[in-house]
């Protein structure tokens, strides 16, 4: 076979540069950005307070001493530093508390989410690639879902089935999928019309080798960018729910929980109330500044 | 257009019976009813007569059809737990409930639309940045918690709004915000990302290539194409609004149908829990239609074909 | 006095390495109701200067000039609120290349023809909408009252862009500057825009700057032509001297690339590499990396002006000499003796229907993409099947790629029925290269994997696929050290490349190729053209070319059919059909296709 080299592809009198790849381009934009590096270093510092709680916590999460109910935080007066932010009714430390709350949350939030995208993206990579009566079945599924109240079916069935940590996860996980389902399905009818998918049938392809090797590689980071907002709303659906008394329950310290058990006092001592809520906004505005940070360096031509 | 339109309705309608069965199953299948009015310690015969006495002896299928013909003809059966009929129950509190959705909303256009707005006019300066921090905020701030708060602040700090109970309008302005501000990020960006999209686009070129600039430009060029896709998600906004209201009005004891679900759930009150989901579904359903007819009475491409 | 005169006009983007000088120190002037072409590939900065005249610069978009004068109007340093009023619509007009999306979907034609008027105070109400139908009415719009209350979307592209014209019109400016107006609509139409065009300026009086990257179409419309290249303007003159007697190589060698629709055969001379784009306020010719007659005195200062005022090229010569014309590959013809050597793709009464569902309550459409459509390639043919928008030619390849079922007929390759065919035994016969090289290959996967995919199917191992994958490149003229590469920024000619190293590591023996060059620059059509050739000739490949340009059927094809609206309307040799055409549509074809005016050009060498 000889070599058909009549043609280069580059100029005759100068030398081109070698291209930077994606990943390349991906990690330039990352070190510039600040709400991803901040929603980043949030989360991760979170996550590692969850993990390493036992060896944060000054004093057990369920560790009552009622002579010492109500204790305020450090800066107010009458606080003191055995319990730096204070204790709450019936003399658990908050601080603990609160500590341990990283744990219910982030592991929480990670298993609904993750539930969350298996069921969307497996729906949306099939009704996005089959189209027919596939894609009409599961536009109807999703319209139905989209339709039922997700906090109050998630409360009832919770409340009736009985709350475990198995049954708000699942819950949770299965009434948050219709994002990720969205999102999936037009972009994979979006990539399934473009030529290199066409090119990869004329190859000889099959359906699944297409899917596998086409298409989802081109979702990974938009699939990512939805996980980390999924993320978000898991955390705050549980802290609803346990709030409202139908999630976690006590003695367990759910950031949710804490609030409904300080609303009681929330004239007199608001820190009950606060300092959870302060946790769960900064733990959710990780989540979601790493996710628009993931948005913007992935595909910055959609950039909001 | 009229095709478009009925074709929209029978799937509406599909979709909302749908719902009501679904959850009538789940709620059927997750707990036995004649458990929640007996009670945990009751003894299995009382259980046993209750069940009879309501007819929870029938298979399901059975059951579920009993119900959605009580419905269609306007009975929605009768509470366990307040023994009222669900329909009272349901019309004391319907108004209450609109009105907060309404407001909410009111809240929600006025601060997500001008913001939106002039964060696409004045892109990456301070207004566009306050805005995109602003958003990422209210999406991570817990609405009940936001509520306690403004409890906090405005009960003993600025006592102006009163914080409990629904009798005057005033009673409503803190609610209608913390309802509101929920979706205030999500209509910012789309309101935001719209306007982005279309001044950018071709045919302004040619309106700017006709000498149209500033003020004029937006308001006779560049608006009704930004907010076609606006509205019909503001009205989708409302139908959840409707159903997302359990916890605000909670907060905040104004007495909606929120609080009701809430208490017929805590309440083991299976028949109200049942009409209030289906009644949601529905009023979802339907704000979904209208937000699929004033697409299709505001964009020509949809009207005519 | 000249209507129009530009001087230095330099305008520069900022871009996160600094800035991109788009264009830089361009000057030209124009009389009243004189036609200026200017000319140039994607980057040369053309559409730049127009939208710098009209104030339509992206707002980081940096603008300096000496000189920019209308008249007595300085459009410079004018208030952006009188040059709103005074000049946009009302002394200079614009229209823009892509009539679907230049038109406001909400409002009525009606209405955003007339509120230019109405606004200034022009017209009132009443006035303007009269004068609107009139306009409508002369650029060629039938009913023209019923259609002012109609909206855009119930309109084709060719009456979008006969309203935009219209429209450019109503305030009756001195100067129209269309921006590529023809280049998104079928050829037919564009004739007939640019036909339109003329008229309109023999009868306003009109000027116009038309900007184009076709120099067939120029030569046909305009008085003087100037040719830009990466921001800088290289030659200007009389069209018919630019044309005929280019001074600059890079417009002989944009010439010698060109494939013409007229004339001998010749092998297209293409131009080697890409265009580059200035980051730099250019210090040397910007056109030295590419041009065959580059001397070092060209790489070290920018070249001076060469010529009189009426004819000049920035260039170090004073006359390129051109290199002299290699004749074309000689065309495969089948030997008539052996008459029924076994056809290599034959499609059989192919028909294909679309059906719309209109809803619940009307009746279901139907639409025939393609009509009854039978033909055949023997093998080692080239056919050309040509058609414009709505033929059904993409279609009709898409089911001879067997990547489409028909709704009724069959397709066979090497007499045998596709339809029956095991994907991986198909893939080894027949293989496609697409329109699009933006979205022909996987953004996620480097190049030596796109090119070794078909081989990863097979379950050939990584080291072997990887060996292939070199070779290919090799044949195709990629550089090997872009294995590891990303499609990402690579331009459209190498990705065109990586597609064609894709399809041919199957070895297959047909190439159906669906438009592979109208998405590229001119200069790079006759790199991946003239390599088709190649591989063709190498290999043996039978080949079936999807084009809608006649020029390219002239190069390359042995045979041509024509498709019209799904149906076949004439097929036969190339030599006779451009020739002596036997349907009225493919005449029409012929007849709209934009040729050079040679006889206009040899007019013009005398003066």
């Amino acid at each position: 076979m000889s070599r058909i080299l009549k043609h280069p592809a580059q100029s005759v009198n100068t030398v081109e540069q070698l291209p930077p790849s994606p990943g390349q381009l991906a990690r330039t934009r990352a070190w510039s950005h600040r709400g991803f590096q901040i929603g980043t270093g949030i989360l991760i510092l979170l996550i590692l307070v969850a993990i390493f709680a036992p060896y944060l916590a000054p004093h057990h999460p369920f560790q009552q001493s009622l002579p010492n109910r109500l204790l305020p935080p450090v800066w107010v007066e009458g606080g003191n530093w055995t319990y730096p932010l204070g204790t709450d009714q019936v003399g658990r430390d908050y601080l603990s508390r609160l500590i341990y709350g990283t744990r219910v949350s982030i592991t929480i939030g990670l298993s609904a989410a993750t539930i969350g995208l298996l069921i969307g993206v497996t729906l949306g990579v099939l009704a996005g690639y089959f189209g027919g009566w596939v894609d009409h079945a599961v536009s109807f599924l999703l319209t139905t879902q989209l339709a039922l109240p997700g906090l109050l079916l998630a409360m009832a069935l919770v409340f009736f089935i009985g709350p475990s940590l198995i049954v708000v996860i699942c819950i949770i996980g299965v009434l948050h999928w219709t994002y990720f389902l969205v999102v999936t399905r037009s972009a994979t009818q979006h990539i399934r019309s473009l030529d290199f998918v066409a090119a990869a049938r004329a190859s000889g392809a099959s359906s699944r080798q297409i899917i596998w090797h086409e298409i989802l590689p081109n979702l990974s980071s938009k699939i990512i960018v939805i996980f980390t907002f999924e993320l978000g709303i898991a955390i705050l659906a549980e802290a609803s729910l346990s709030f409202l008394g139908v999630g976690i329950q006590a003695p367990t310290p759910s950031w949710g929980l804490m609030i409904a058990e300080g609303k009681e006092a929330i004239f007199y001592r608001p820190w009950l109330v606060v300092l959870p809520g302060m946790f769960l906004f900064v733990l959710v505005i990780g989540a979601n500044l790493m996710g628009d940070g993931l948005r913007d360096i992935t595909s910055p031509e959609e950039k909001s | 257009m009229l095709n478009y339109i009925l074709q929209r309705v029978g799937l509406a309608i599909a979709v909302a019976f749908t719902v009501s069965l679904a959850a009538f199953l789940l709620l059927n299948i997750a707990t036995d009813p004649a458990y929640a009015i007996a009670g945990e310690e009751a003894d299995p015969e009382v259980i046993e007569q209750i069940r009879i006495r309501y007819g929870l002896d029938r298979p399901l299928w059975v059951r579920y059809l009993d119900w959605l013909t009580g419905v269609l003809r306007g009975d929605f059966g009768v509470s366990y737990y307040w023994n009222k009929p669900v329909a009272t129950l349901v019309a004391e509190r319907v108004g209450t409930t609109l009105t907060l959705a309404f407001s909410a909303l009111f809240v929600t256009i006025a601060i997500a639309i001008p913001l939106g707005a002039a964060a696409a006019l004045n892109r990456n300066t301070w207004v566009d940045r306050l805005a995109l921090w602003l958003a990422v905020s209210a999406q991570a701030v817990p609405n009940f918690w936001l509520g306690l708060i403004l409890i906090i602040l405005f009960a003993v700090m600025i006592p102006i709004f009163p914080v409990s109970g629904d009798h005057t309008w005033l009673h409503f302005v803190l609610p209608a915000f913390v309802l509101g501000a929920s979706s205030v990020p999500p209509v910012m960006r789309l309101m935001r990302t719209g306007l982005i999209e279309v001044m950018g686009s071709d045919y302004i070129r040619t309106a700017r290539a006709k000498g149209y600039r500033g003020q004029t430009l937006l308001l006779r060029h560049a608006l009704r194409n930004a907010l076609l896709p606006v509205v019909s998600v503001l009205a989708v906004q409302l139908g959840q609004k409707v159903g997302g209201s359990v916890i605000t009005e909670s907060i905040f004891a104004i007495n909606g149908l929120g609080r009701l679900a809430l208490q017929s759930i805590l309440g083991a009150d299976i028949p109200t829990v049942q009409i209030l989901i289906f009644l949601f579904a529905l009023v979802f359903v339907a704000m979904n239609l209208l937000a699929d007819i004033l697409n299709a009475a505001l964009d020509p491409r949809i009207r005519i074909r | 006095m000249p209507l129009l005169n530009v001087e230095n006009l330099s305008v520069r983007l900022p871009v996160p390495s600094g800035w991109l000088h788009a264009v830089h120190e361009m000057s030209f002037s124009l009389e009243q109701g004189e036609a200026l072409a200017i000319v140039g590939e994607s980057g040369s900065g053309k559409s730049m200067t127009a939208l710098s005249l009209m104030r339509l610069l992206p707002p980081n978009a940096r603008l300096t000039a000496d000189t920019l004068r209308m008249g007595q109007d300085d459009l410079l340093s004018m208030p952006d609120a009188q040059f709103a009023d005074r000049v946009q619509g009302g002394r200079i007009g614009m229209i823009f290349q892509e009539p679907m999306t230049s038109l406001n979907p909400v409002y009525t034609i009606g209405r955003q023809m007339s509120e230019a008027a109405i606004r200034l105070g022009r017209l009132d109400a009443q006035a303007a909408h009269r004068r609107a139908v009139s306009l409508l009415d002369r650029v060629g719009i039938p009913e023209p009252g019923a259609r002012m209350g109609q909206y855009p979307h119930q309109m084709s592209g060719g009456q979008r862009q006969r309203v935009m014209i219209a429209m450019a019109l109503m305030l009756e400016p001195e100067l129209l500057i269309a921006d590529e107006p023809t280049t998104a609509l079928d050829v037919t139409v564009q004739a007939q825009i640019m036909a339109l065009l003329a008229e309109l300026r023999h009868e306003t009086g009109m000027a116009m700057i038309l900007i184009s990257h076709d120099l067939a179409v120029v030569s046909q419309t305009t008085d003087r032509a100037a040719v830009m290249y990466c921001g800088e303007m290289l030659e200007q003159g009389r069209t018919s001297d630019v044309l005929a007697r280019a001074r600059h190589p890079y417009t002989g060698a944009l010439l010698r690339a060109i494939p013409t629709i007229d004339g001998e055969r010749r092998r297209l001379a293409a131009i080697p590499g890409t265009v580059e784009a200035q980051f730099a306020p250019p210090e040397a010719c910007v056109f030295a990396p590419r041009c065959a007659e580059a001397m070092p005195a060209c790489m070290h200062a920018r070249p001076p002006i060469q010529g009189p005022a009426h004819h000049w090229a920035r260039c170090v010569l004073d006359k390129p000499t051109p290199p002299a014309e290699a004749p074309a590959r000689a065309l495969f013809q089948p030997d008539p003796k052996t008459a029924d050597d076994a056809a290599m793709i034959e499609a059989r009464n192919i028909t294909k229907i679309y059906h719309l569902n209109a809803g619940f309550f009307s009746p279901k459409k139907q639409i025939r993409a393609v009509d009854d459509v039978s033909l055949m390639v023997r093998r080692g043919e080239t056919m050309a099947l040509v058609g414009e928008s709505g033929s059904g030619k993409s279609t009709l390849a898409r089911i001879m790629l067997g990547l489409v079922d028909p709704s009724s007929g069959s397709v066979s390759l090497q007499g045998q029925d596709i339809a029956g065919m095991p994907d991986s035994a198909r893939a080894r016969l027949v293989q496609p290269i697409f329109q699009d090289p933006y979205s022909s290959l996987n953004p996620r996967r480097t190049v030596a994997e796109i090119i070794a995919r078909p081989l990863h199917l097979r379950g050939v191992g990584a080291s072997e696929r990887l060996r292939r994958a070199r070779e290919m490149m090799d044949m195709v003229g990629l550089p090997s050290r872009l294995q590891h590469s990303y499609p990402l920024n690579l331009s459209g000619g190498q990705r065109q490349r990586i597609a064609i190293a894709r399809a041919m590591i199957n070895n297959p023996e047909v190439l159906i190729c669906d438009e592979p060059t109208s998405a590229l620059d001119v200069s790079v059509q006759a790199q991946i053209l003239n390599l088709l050739s190649d591989l063709q000739a190498e290999f043996g490949l039978t080949t079936l070319i999807i084009t809608h340009d006649m020029a390219v059927v002239h190069q390359l094809a042995s045979r041509v059919a024509v498709l019209l609206q799904g149906r076949l309307v004439e097929q036969g040799p190339a030599s006779r059909v451009l020739c002596a055409p036997e349907d009225a549509y493919t005449r029409a074809l012929l007849q709209a296709a934009p040729r050079f005016d040679t006889a206009a050009l040899a007019a013009g060498a005398g003066a």
